[in-house]
């Protein structure tokens, strides 16, 4: 079920509706997990087993680990994360080891090659693992505790799992973050502000912004882009990083706000990430949700900076590589990871080798600009497979005779612009009379942006990251 | 903030669609083909103004055919003859004259485009506030007015939109691969959807006249072409207030993908259309 579809918000106004009502207090969590599931179910209901698998292998291994045999703690913990990485494998990374290794027009291998990718899986596999591991390490047991009772933990944890703001596109919920908040709310703490400004800026990103720009960057697609000028393609490429940042980032946005109205608060994963001027400033404005997670659950595991430099510049690189991979079977994402690692091991390397620090603001641009232009180009990689963005890059180098498609150019620089805003004005210092007035006049540009939703969306499409 | 922000939200909204249904103007511009598609679709739908009883049915092949006013051009690029026929559905008028493209006439209707059209909440709100038609989205309100849509007079240079040889040749090359295979259930059904349609049109009084997009030979004698034809053909050639376009012989019309006719093409095939079918249209 899409956020921006009117079924959605029909079962949100059921959900909202019935979760406040007088006198259900106790019955509010549960209220809220047949909403997911529902929400999950809807168009694919076989899914929905898949779901109550995973959190049931959750479920058990969490509940062994604190009240089995202290004995067989380890046991449980890693049964419990094997039996999840081996779901992720089995659903999202069979298709790419058949291609890899196997025939795949016959056999096992052709096998491999229809098993159908689960919505939403990258996402709630990592949120179990996250349970699995700090209930095992007992590194936050002073807010995370699994209640003796088996009919509250399947309560609290299938919750945790299938809460539907987070379920199918993040952000990667923690469970020492969310389960300290599982409780009866009351719509008189509802912060309606927050709600209304996350939900404005999160369907505008999406509807207005990523929705019109996926139509423009459709022609990056082979073999039509190489019929583009080379003005054309660089375009199509930077609006693609506006759109997939509009796209994500609108989606989270919405799940945050949705969250708030039902009085849970999920961490804000993006952070004006087109403003770093480091790549590890990226990563800690993008995805905010999945770099902590990696950081936490495999860079700090594998040593981190402990081990001496080349063993954080290795740790830093195979983070990112497995990160890319995340993403998807496929091996553009693990070179798209790779290309990421091995920016930050070198941004590391130069760093403490050199010690050099650019304060200028001139220099800062510079970076900036910089860390955008190598995103950005690496983005590519998200959007064609390896062959296709060699041709892409190819294209760029040798089509500048080639007419420019200024219609598109039009598009890509029309939609764009509200990103670019958006990251511009938060630059903007607090004592400028600009930020005054803006900050003033608020109410207009959401006006506005209310505005555009109902007159300039785009043709309602699937968020990209529900691919991953 | 929320009131204020609301209350902004609301005076905008209606001061905009006061303004399109007071003075209603006509924007042309479109910002990309899915877009194109959604404005032709809904002019035919919600403008009740629609004075066309001539309808052209087709795919990008034919999509930017230049035709006179008086058909109303529904032609789809991206989408099917299936989609087209969905709009007129949904219109609730069936045309007299409908000229239906067939080189992809066996293609399944999109599903997320005709249900666009099913919503009667969604068709109300776009009958009473024109605001909300894809026409009237501010960017193409801004695109029309820096760069109006200019009608072409005369016939565009060959050159303007060739492509380059090698690039043509691995084009060409991919359509061959597409061409030598057919689904013959898929034909099968889509002669079966278009029989309806054909026979409800004609059954009120109407004509129907299939035309071929011309395409680079070598396709037009693929196996794909061949059964195409033979099963319009077998199914309508005795029908009558059916009519058949066959695509000109020996024609030397350029394509820019092998499928695509460039623009002195569509010009060209542009003119022949009219030659041939203007009896057709006087006739009704």
């Amino acid at each position: 079920m899409l956020f921006n579809s009117w079924v959605f918000i029909l079962l949100l106004i059921v959900t909202f509706v019935v979760y406040y009502l007088p006198r259900v207090g106790k019955a509010q969590v549960g209220i809220l997990i047949i909403s997911s599931l529902i929400f999950y179910a809807y168009g694919q209901p076989g899914l929905l087993l898949l779901l109550l698998c995973s959190a049931s292998i959750n479920i058990l291994t969490s509940y062994m680990i604190v009240y089995g045999p202290a004995a067989r703690r380890k046991l449980y913990a890693t049964l419990g994360v094997v039996i999840n990485l081996g779901l992720l494998s089995y659903f999202k990374y069979g298709s790419l080891l058949a291609h890899t290794f196997m025939d795949t027009s016959q056999g096992v291998g052709h096998y491999l090659t229809m098993i159908p990718l689960p919505i939403g899986i990258s996402f709630y596999t990592f949120e179990g693992i996250s349970l699995l591991v700090d209930v095992y390490s007992n590194r936050h047991s002073d807010v995370l505790t699994i209640d003796k009772s088996i009919k509250k933990h399947i309560t609290k944890t299938l919750f945790f799992i299938s809460f539907f703001p987070h379920l199918i596109a993040g952000p990667i919920l923690k469970a020492y973050e969310f389960y300290p908040q599982i409780g009866e709310k009351s719509i008189k703490n509802v912060d309606w502000g927050y709600v209304f400004r996350k939900l404005t800026v999160g369907y505008f990103l999406k509807m207005v912004v990523a929705d019109n720009l996926s139509n423009v960057t459709f022609w990056m697609t082979a073999p039509y882009f190489q019929s583009k000028s080379s003005i054309t393609l660089i375009g199509m490429l930077l609006g693609y990083s506006f759109q997939i940042f509009a796209d994500f980032a609108g989606y989270s946005m919405i799940a945050l706000g949705l969250a708030k109205m039902f009085g849970y608060d999920l961490l804000e994963n993006f952070n004006f990430p087109y403003i770093s001027t480091s790549f590890s400033e990226f990563w800690r404005r993008w995805h905010i949700s999945l770099s902590t997670f990696l950081k936490e659950y495999l860079y700090i595991p594998l040593g981190g900076n402990r081990k001496g430099n080349f063993r954080t510049y290795f740790n830093l690189t195979i983070t990112m590589v497995l990160g890319g991979l995340w993403h998807g079977a496929a091996w553009s994402y693990a070179v798209w990871g790779a290309f990421h690692g091995l920016a930050l091991a070198i941004e590391r390397l130069i760093n403490q080798t050199f010690h050099i620090k650019i304060d200028s603001k001139i220099g800062k641009i510079l970076k900036g600009f910089m860390v955008f232009g190598f995103v950005t180009l690496a983005w590519l990689l998200f959007r064609l497979p390896f062959n296709d963005v060699v041709d892409y890059l190819k294209a760029i180098a040798t089509n500048t005779h080639m007419r420019n498609d200024y219609l598109l150019l039009f598009s890509i620089m029309i939609y764009s612009a509200p990103v670019v805003l958006y990251h511009i004005f938060y630059l903007v210092p607090a004592e400028w009379r600009l930020h005054y007035a803006v900050s003033r006049y608020k109410y207009l540009a959401y006006g506005m942006m209310l505005f555009l939703i109902a007159v300039n969306s785009g043709p309602s499409g699937s968020f990209i990251y529900f691919q991953f | 903030m929320i009131r204020k922000s609301l209350i902004v939200f609301i005076v905008i909204f209606a001061a905009f669609n006061i303004y399109l249904r007071s003075s209603q103007p006509q924007f042309d511009a479109f910002q990309y083909q899915y877009q194109l598609n959604v404005i032709r679709a809904q002019k035919y739908v919600y403008d009740t103004k629609r004075t066309s009883s001539t309808v052209m049915l087709g795919t990008s092949l034919s999509g930017l055919l230049p035709i006179p006013d008086s058909i109303y051009h529904l032609s789809l690029p991206g989408l099917n003859i299936a989609d087209g026929m969905e709009v007129i559905k949904a219109a609730n008028i069936l045309p007299r004259t409908v000229f239906i493209e067939t080189n992809y006439f066996f293609r399944d209707p999109s599903e997320s485009f005709t249900s666009l059209f099913t919503n009667e909440i969604n068709n109300q709100a776009k009958i009473w506030l024109p605001g909300m038609r894809d026409q009237n989205q501010p960017a193409n309100i801004l695109l029309s007015k820096l760069k109006p849509e200019k009608k072409l007079t005369e016939r565009p240079s060959p050159d303007r939109d060739a492509v380059a040889p090698a690039l043509y040749a691995k084009l060409l090359a991919r359509q061959e691969g597409f061409y030598k295979q057919v689904d013959t259930a898929l034909v099968n059904r889509g002669v079966d959807r278009l029989s309806a349609f054909v026979d409800k049109i004609t059954a009120a009084g109407g004509q129907v006249c299939f035309f071929e997009m011309p395409i680079a030979p070598q396709l037009e004698s693929s196996p794909q072409c061949v059964i195409v034809r033979e099963k319009l053909q077998e199914k309508f050639q005795h029908q009558a207030n059916v009519h058949f376009l066959p695509v000109p012989p020996d024609h030397h019309y350029q394509t820019t993908d092998g499928i695509h006719l460039n623009q002195a093409g569509l010009w060209d095939y542009g003119a022949y259309f009219m030659q041939e079918t203007t009896a057709l249209l006087q006739k009704h």
